[in-house]
């Protein structure tokens, strides 16, 4: 017996020193599967794997749709709470040199918007992919290869591009960098000059557009739409040169003051450029536009342009995709009417300023300051043009949403013997700063706050291109007849439905209506900030206060008097922006690690 | 004072053969592995003696010999020459003894680890050995302690009986009717109590050994146990007596301040997520800086799932020879946990319970409606000077009682943290069997812990259970089985909160706004509803089920004396299951235009506007083997031991999750969610770990006195490139024990002095796996094209390094111990270095920003660390039985960044350089005070030029306004400005304090302790106003805050927009240097009188009260220290009843 049990303790002592022991190929031992990792030899040597590469540069385009600070909160249009960004931004608080990462700039740009980090891991993914595809093209098909190429370049263009507007010259690298076989020449890349930068972008869209790899447009149920086009890279391309053409970087007297590095301007002034951008635009109105082959063209109604179901319909060129619930867009968390039938939607971000409800015309076409338009400063929201009524909640305004089981009405007046919780409070809380909400791009269908809206934003529409040929046209030759077809042309949609411009008006006259036109049917689409860099007008506008609209009772106790309409200046959002930042600075840490980087002017 | 026995001993056994030693280490390298056991060895050997007229001394030479049992005696006390016949048949030492001594007064006691010691019984004591036959007789016998001092008031029972008796003033007793198998229980006061049975004898004489400093303390170290007076390493031990003494629920919560060298630092006071952050001997590293935790042999963060109640001893491992065996594990310190095991005797069932009430530390101390307001328009009157767009009338503020008395719905007047429960119980209960025979020997426990939380549904619960038991089942072999489990319970408010957060929300509710309404129902503001969040409905519990599962096997290799194999199996399943279920937050909306007013029903659209389950499943599986073989022999004045250990350790994980949204119904099943696949989601993913480590250590101890030891490990680990997973981690200490010199002999009040010292490396195990492959990470729901379903993508994370590898700690520690006085004093100091070489750090500073790929770390940091840890201990007793002890220790260390990367930014500024600098250096602007009115020269409200104030701070500047120093001049205060403000904000110095007393079967203990040196940022919402959206503020800043009537504040002006300008910086004016000193534990209990119990069947009885985190001194008047913020989950206090009974 006892035997037994001997035996059986020593076959279990034995069995416990060999088990580890008897693998005595320690080395095998240890190894083991990373299972979430690829390796180079799996991904690109079929076109489906290396695809979900470059699916990941898609993901790269920025989500704009989805933060609570929007670019229109830099410029004059919006007005938006103190604890965001650009709050300090507007405030003259930019530094390159900062360890609060959260002011805006501090790594130029905050997280979601195109700043100098961010974007140069975009390229160095872009550039990866144009590397490994080339090197193993013969294991992919032609016709893949020619395609995805240009897609890449036109993601990388893209993205530089996004950077151009906002930093100038850039080092432009076209090859990913690899530290253990690269000399520090190689590795340190000094910015290239504003005109080569420029040019390097425009050279590339060139050659993509000349490539013909790319279809002209994705429509709605094409499994491919979302990816890059000829169109896009047109679009882009009459854009980055209309850009470029603007007086801050293409006039005797740029934005910053000319120095030899040719870092923010071109080094010398050619009026040529306007011509270069108009050829560019006519070109895509031409050939893939409504004189051409009609494969984009206006939607006819703005109301319903960003709704899921219109997604990819023929005014848009490129949008960043988005998906309900898994990758939502969250738009409508961040802005909105804040109070709907009694219960807190959002955020109140989205406060649209006074400065911007006077830019919408009137019903007949006229500006509000025109003594003929018919405008009541005391009625201020009664025969104004359609847009006005689609895009903006004002006191007063009726509102519907497909969710909302019915109309509710925003009131923002002050008013004692009926408080509404939408009352202005001038910044305290979320409701409006300034009297105003916006309505334009609030998903319709997604109850604010929700992650069940699925609407793509939208980068490039076809509305855009006819306002940069209008704006190229008219600086290049002056307000010829194809100018005023494109305004018109755009005036006429339906849901905007202005008469068309009167006749023979003056070049510097048809430049403030295509400007005007530009702010309005662009609000809030994250375009103003560009605009009034590369007009050279940001000193102008944004140095002044910012207005809202304040509505009380002359007899406030019982209502029994009437309503009077006092715009009132934002006085304490503090507006000091200085000449720097017609550019953001480059972060200090880029200088840190490549001293060969030269600071922006004011930095 | 007498010196202590031991030295006087004679030695009896002769040096054994060269031969041996070298035979012995060859099969130790030949088998490779060892182990050493203290184990209960003298009731399993059994001796078969045939003795023909020999002398004693040959005999008992013999019996060492053939046995692991050593004598100790005194030649002039115990005749050793006298010859003697006998012959004996199989039976155990105490019976064999018996017959050799049968004629003499010699009373033997058997010591563990195997030592006997023989001494005379007392003179004028009858010889009664002859009449050990009879049946019933009386026991007398003295009492001594180990100095020969006889010990009056010691207890004596006969187990199992109401018999029993204390001894007098000459530490004698007598007890009568004792039956002749029975166990006699001796037990005192700071005295380790004995059972010793009493096996027909009539005088039984003991010495009882004092709890600390005696011979053959045994404690556990690295794979094995060790003697306490023969370490050469720097440990700390905490028996789990101490740590189950106060109500503590954890075994960190017992372990705080208790050892010297061991930091806590609690982050949180969520009940079952306050586990402490531990360090070591401070922060030596910039990477991983949790130490390793063993929990019986095997290693297992498993601290929280184990009862303190089942914890027979706790030990620190600190310096490079003790973690030495841990390798790549062991260089930020090691925490070796010890379960309870059984003993030989009669089953004891032990009930220990307690039930305590806890209270925040410190509770918010939030602005009513009227300060508020006031606080509101000040502040719009700070940014534009006589505005008129004020937010509150000064008619309502001057009149706000009345319209709240008239009006409560539009003039509330709550405290939002009425929300909360400041008063929660806390609940533990214990129950514990041990016993044992000689062949087996158990120890189970099951405990219970409840402890509630800030809300009603917020609770943590855990039942913890134990069985360890050993089984002899040959004389050689034991078999161990242990297991322990635990089924945890942590419930939290709805998924989509947490407690936590809406503690934190309720210093953003703005006061104006009721958190009830007058009729019951709740409010909002901003949308946000804390009163909605709480009652929603929605849950989140986490259920953790942790099974420690252990089988090993002890086997005495008899062939070789003294050689002994272990081996272990352990498998460990750890698996949690998550559930998370919300319903929309409800609240009301208030409209006034109707008389009486309505309440309209909300719901918050903007967080979870919908219902929704989430489901996660995790699956562990951690995997042990391990093989160690332990030679320990003693050959006369040489005393050997060998240890060889081969380890593996494999885990698996998987998980599994699910989520469903927009449920119709509210039924928290997944089954029940819509149907719709749309609103279906799911996830998984798996991984293994796997390392393998070969452990040696080699002792030598000449004479007791001279101790050299060496240690070390050859660990290999999955993480790294094949050919960079290996690595060899050495250690060498040794010790001088000076009291035991010759020339120590006379100095009599030296009872213990021992000199040591050690060097050696260990590894740290930082960062992640698989860093040097440059591999491609797959990742689900990236992208959508076209009509939308959701694609994977590929994305490279960083760039590989193949040459990634562990850090490297180098340790060096010189330490004394000593014992004066008979433990009146005792001093233990050690002196620490530790060089970090090869610390993870991201190499990013070395490439361009626009090189666009984040860098896999480099094996490139070094850091030094030094302190000192000290411990001061003193007991003494009264002839009256008063006893007192008291124990001090303090550990400072410091440390410095010797090299890490960083930019030329900061290296070439020596107000902003890291390297030099502690780990964790607060960097930030210097403050010069706050503008004053004075500032505003021309008065215009705002501070700048025109003032003759050119520095561009942040924003428009305001009397008030913090002013920042522009150190480089540049009249811009921006990043290049930055100084170094103040400490890290762990603590560099730390202390403990444990005063003990004991009188009567009451005792006392009051357990204090402190740290500081560390600094934190003040900055939060109980010092800014209106941070987020309004938000309420503490009373701390209304009563210190900068106004023109007080110009010399502690805060800046009120502003509406305080954060993001000129007050939300970085700066040493937020900055508070922290220090503190905390009553963390106090105990009164009584034991009663067994006189009473007895009579019951109940051995022992002991009531106490405790309180933990009492008191608190502390220059931070406002907030918890330890937690240094106060919108944080609160540290609680607690008060204690509880009640400990033995049957």
């Amino acid at each position: 017996m006892k035997k037994i049990k001997n035996i059986i303790v020593l076959t279990g002592l034995m069995i416990a020193i060999l088990l580890p022991i008897s693998s005595c190929d320690t080395e095998n031992y240890l190894e083991t599967i990373d299972k979430s990792n690829l390796n180079d030899a799996t991904i690109w040597t079929s076109d489906q794997n290396a695809d979900l590469y470059l699916l990941e540069c898609y993901r790269d385009l920025a989500q704009k749709s989805s933060e609570s600070d929007n670019l229109d909160n830099f410029t004059d249009d919006n007005d938006a709470a103190f604890y965001y960004t650009s709050w300090n931004w507007r405030g003259g608080t930019v530094h390159a040199n900062t360890n609060n990462y959260s002011i805006w700039f501090g790594q130029s740009g905050p997280a979601w918007d195109a700043n100098w980090p961010g974007t140069y891991v975009k390229i160095r993914r872009l550039n990866t992919f144009i590397q490994k595809v080339n090197e193993n093209a013969e294991s992919l098909s032609a016709e893949w290869v020619a395609q995805r190429i240009d897609e890449a370049r036109f993601l990388r263009a893209f993205q530089y591009s996004e950077l151009f507007y906002r930093i100038g010259g850039l080092s432009i690298i076209e090859v990913p960098q690899d530290r253990t076989i690269m000399e520090e020449d190689e590795l340190l890349i000094p910015r290239s000059t504003f005109e080569e930068t420029y040019n390097y972008i425009v050279n590339e869209l060139t050659d993509i557009i000349n490539n013909e790899n790319l279809p002209v447009k994705y429509t709605s149920g094409e499994a491919d739409a979302g990816r890059a086009t000829l169109g896009a890279a047109l679009a882009l391309k009459g854009w980055i040169q209309l850009f470029a053409a603007s007086p801050a970087y293409n006039s005797e007297d740029p934005a910053i003051p000319r120095s030899s590095d040719n870092l923010q301007s071109f080094a010398e002034a050619d009026h040529s450029r306007y011509t270069a951008a108009a050829e560019t635009n006519k070109k895509f109105i031409e050939t893939f536009g409504h004189k051409g082959s009609g494969e984009y063209d206006l939607f006819s109604d703005m109301t319903k342009f960003w709704y899921e179901a219109n997604e990819y319909n023929k005014e848009v060129i490129f949008d960043r995709q988005q998906v309900a619930v898994t990758m939502p867009n969250l738009f409508h968390r961040y802005g909105g009417v804040v109070w709907l039938l009694d219960g807190y939607m959002c955020w109140g971000n989205y406060c649209p300023t006074q400065e911007i409800v006077d830019q919408y015309m009137m019903e007949n076409g006229l500006p509000i300051e025109d003594p003929n338009s018919g405008y009541d400063p005391q009625n201020p929201y009664v025969g104004r043009e359609k847009r006005f009524y689609n895009f903006i909640v004002y006191d007063g305004a009726p509102y519907k949403q497909d969710w909302m089981p019915k109309t509710d009405t925003v009131y923002t007046r002050i008013d004692l013997v009926n408080p509404s919780k939408n009352e202005i409070d001038f910044g305290g809380d979320d409701v409006s700063n300034t009297g105003y909400y916006l309505k334009k791009r609030i998903p319709p269908n997604s109850i604010p706050g929700s992650n069940t809206s699925g609407q793509n934003y939208v980068y490039y529409r076809y509305a855009e291109v006819l306002l940069n040929y209008a704006e190229a046209q008219n600086e290049a030759v002056g307000p010829d007849a194809s100018v005023y077809d494109a305004i018109n042309y755009l005036r006429a949609r339906p849901s905007t439905n202005l008469p068309p411009l009167e006749e023979g008006l003056s070049q510097d006259e048809m430049r403030e209506i295509i400007r005007r036109e530009r702010r309005v049917e662009l609000h809030y689409e994250g375009k103003r900030l560009f605009d009034i860099w590369r007009w050279k007008i940001m000193m102008d506008v944004m140095n002044k206060p910012l207005h809202s609209m304040v509505i009380r009772n002359s007899v406030p106790e019982n209502n029994s008097g009437k309503w009077i309409y006092t715009p009132t200046a934002l006085e304490s959002h503090p507006h000091s922006v200085s000449q720097k930042q017609y550019f953001n600075p480059i972060p200090q840490e880029a200088i840190d690690r490549n001293p060969k980087l030269i600071q922006n002017w004011g930095y | 004072m007498k010196k202590k026995s031991i030295n006087t001993f004679l030695r009896c056994r002769e040096v054994k053969k060269v031969l041996l030693i070298m035979k012995l280490t060859t099969i130790f390298i030949l088998i490779g592995l060892m182990q050493v056991s203290a184990t209960v060895y003298s009731q399993a050997t059994k001796f078969n003696f045939t003795v023909e007229n020999k002398q004693i001394i040959d005999v008992l030479k013999e019996i060492e010999e053939t046995s692991n049992f050593r004598f100790f005696y005194i030649r002039e006390q115990v005749d050793v020459e006298r010859r003697i016949s006998m012959k004996s048949h199989n039976v155990t030492i105490e019976a064999l003894l018996n017959d050799i001594f049968s004629e003499e007064d010699v009373y033997y006691r058997i010591l563990e680890d195997d030592v006997v010691i023989l001494s005379p019984r007392e003179n004028g004591l009858e010889n009664n050995s002859k009449k050990r036959m009879i049946q019933q007789n009386t026991i007398v016998g003295t009492v001594k302690d180990v100095n020969g001092q006889p010990l009056p008031g010691v207890t004596i029972v006969v187990k199992g009986t109401a018999l029993g008796t204390v001894s007098d003033n000459e530490g004698g007793y007598s007890i009568s009717n004792v039956a002749n198998n029975s166990i006699l229980v001796f037990s005192f006061v700071g005295m380790k109590s004995q059972e010793i049975e009493i096996t027909g004898r009539n005088v039984i004489n003991v010495i009882l050994e004092e709890e600390s400093f005696v011979i053959g303390d045994v404690i556990t170290v690295g794979y094995k146990t060790q003697k306490r007076t023969t370490m050469t390493g720097s440990v700390s031990v905490a028996s789990g007596e101490q740590l189950s003494s106060a109500p503590v629920s954890t075994v960190t919560g017992a372990l705080a301040g208790r050892m010297a060298g061991v930091t806590m630092r609690s982050t949180n006071g969520q009940p079952g997520y306050d586990d402490p952050t531990i360090y070591i001997r401070g922060v030596s590293t910039t990477g991983n800086q949790a130490p390793l935790v063993v929990v019986d042999g095997v290693p297992r963060s498993n601290m929280r799932q184990i009862d303190p109640n089942a914890i027979e001893s706790v030990t620190i491992l600190k310096d490079a020879s003790s973690v030495a065996p841990y390798g790549i594990g062991g260089a930020n310190g090691v925490i070796l946990i010890t379960t309870k095991q059984g003993i030989k005797s009669a089953p004891k069932l032990t009930l220990n319970s307690y039930y305590g009430i806890q209270t925040p530390t410190y509770t918010p101390n939030v602005l009513n409606a009227v300060d508020y307001m006031k606080l509101r328009n000040e502040a719009l009157l700070n940014e534009n000077p006589g505005t008129t767009e004020l937010d509150f009338d000064q008619e309502i503020i001057d009149n706000y009682a009345n319209l709240h008395a008239q009006d409560p719905d539009v003039y509330p007047d709550d405290d939002p943290y009425s929300l909360a429960n400041f008063n929660t119980p806390i609940q533990n209960h214990n129950l514990q069997l041990e016993g044992g025979s000689d062949y087996i020997t158990y120890f189970a426990s099951l405990g219970y812990l409840q402890q509630d939380g800030l809300f009603d549904q917020v609770n943590y619960n855990r039942i913890s259970y134990t069985l360890n038991t050993k089984s002899k089942v040959t004389n050689s072999t034991s078999v161990i089985f242990n297991i322990i489990g635990a089924v945890e319970k942590y419930n939290d408010l709805d998924v989509q909160t947490s407690s936590a957060s809406v503690f934190r929300d309720l210093y953003k509710l703005v006061p104006t706004v009721p958190l009830y309404y007058s009729n019951g129902l709740w409010t909002e503001y901003g949308g946000s509803s804390p009163v909605g969040a709480v009652n929603s409905g929605g849950y989140s519990v986490n259920n953790q089920y942790t099974i420690l599962g252990t089988l090993g096997v002890e086997q005495e290799l008899s062939f070789i004396k003294g050689l002994k194999f272990s081996g272990k199996i352990s498998w460990d399943i750890r698996n949690s299951f998550e559930k998370g279920w919300h319903i929309p937050f409800k609240y009301w909306t208030l409209d006034t235009s109707t008389d009486p007013y309505t309440f309209d029903e909300q719901i918050n659209t903007h967080w979870g506007p919908y219902t929704y389950l989430n489901q996660e499943d995790t699956r562990r599986l951690f995997k042990t083997y391990q093989g160690v073989l332990n030679y320990n022999n003693t050959f006369g004045k040489h005393e050997v031991s060998g240890l060889l250990v081969a380890e593996a350790r494999e885990t698996e994980t998987s998980t599994l999750g699910a989520r469903r949204d927009q449920f119709n119904v509210n039924v928290d099943e997944m089954s029940m969610g819509p149907s719709d696949r749309s609103y279906f989601d799911n996830s998984g993913m798996s991984f293994e770990s796997k390392q393998l480590g070969f452990v040696y250590q080699l002792g030598y101890v000449f004479d007791q006195k001279y101790i050299i030891e060496a240690t070390g490990r050859y660990d290999g680990h999955y993480y790294f490139a094949p050919g960079k997973r290996w690595g060899f981690f050495p250690a060498f200490s040794g010790s001088w024990r000076i009291s035991e010199e010759k020339f120590m002999d006379n100095i009599d009040f030296v009872s213990n002095l021992k000199l040591r010292g050690s060097w050696g490396k260990s590894g740290n195990l930082a960062g992640s796996a698989y860093q040097y492959l440059s591999g491609y990470l797959l990742e689900g729901n990236r992208y959508a094209l076209g009509s939308g379903s959701m694609l994977q993508s590929v994305r490279q994370t960083q760039e590989a390094n193949p040459n990634i590898t562990w850090e490297v700690s180098k340790k060096s520690n010189i330490g004394i111990e000593a014992n004066l006085w008979n433990s009146l004093l005792s001093i233990e100091l050690d002196y620490f270095h530790e060089n970090r070489s090869g610390m993870l750090l991201p190499p990013n500073v070395t490439v361009p920003l626009e090189y666009g790929i984040s860098l896999a770390d480099e094996n490139a940091g070094k850091m030094e660390n030094r302190g000192i840890d000290v411990v001061l201990g003193s007991r003494y007793k009264f002839d009256n039985g008063l006893s007192l002890n008291i124990q001090g220790n303090l550990s400072y260390s410091h440390n410095k960044m010797i090299e890490v990367f960083e930019t030329n930014a900061t290296y070439n500024n020596p107000n902003r350089r890291r390297t030099g600098r502690p780990y964790g250096t607060q960097f930030g602007y210097e403050s010069l005070g706050l503008f004053s009115l004075e500032d505003d020269v021309n008065g215009d409200g705002i501070i700048n030029g025109e003032d003759g104030y050119d520095i561009t701070q942040f924003g428009t500047l305001r009397p008030g306004d913090i002013i920042y120093k522009d150190v480089n001049g540049d009249k811009v205060i921006d990043a290049n400005d930055e100084v170094e403000i103040g400490y890290p904000q762990y603590p560099l110095l730390i202390y403990g304090l444990n005063l003990g007393t004991e009188w009567k079967g009451f005792d006392l203990n009051l357990f204090f302790q402190g740290a500081g040196m560390f600094s934190i940022s003040t900055q939060d919402f109980h010092t800014v106003p209106f941070l987020n959206n309004n938000s309420n503020v503490d009373y701390e800043y209304f009563e210190n805050r900068w106004t023109p009537d007080n110009q010399n504040a502690d805060y800046p002006r009120a502003s509406p927009s305080s954060n993001p300008n000129n007050h939300g910086q970085s700066t040493d004016f937020w900055q508070r240097d922290v220090n503190y000193l905390r009553l963390k534990t106090v105990i009164l209990g009584y034991t009663l009188p067994e006189k009473f119990t007895q009579n019951v069947g109940i051995d022992n009885v002991r009531v106490y009260a405790s309180a933990e985190n009492l008191l608190t001194i502390s220059n931070l008047k406002w907030l918890d220290p330890e937690l240094g913020s106060a919108t944080e989950y609160p540290n609680m206090k607690s008060i204690n009843l509880g009640v400990k009974v033995t049957f």
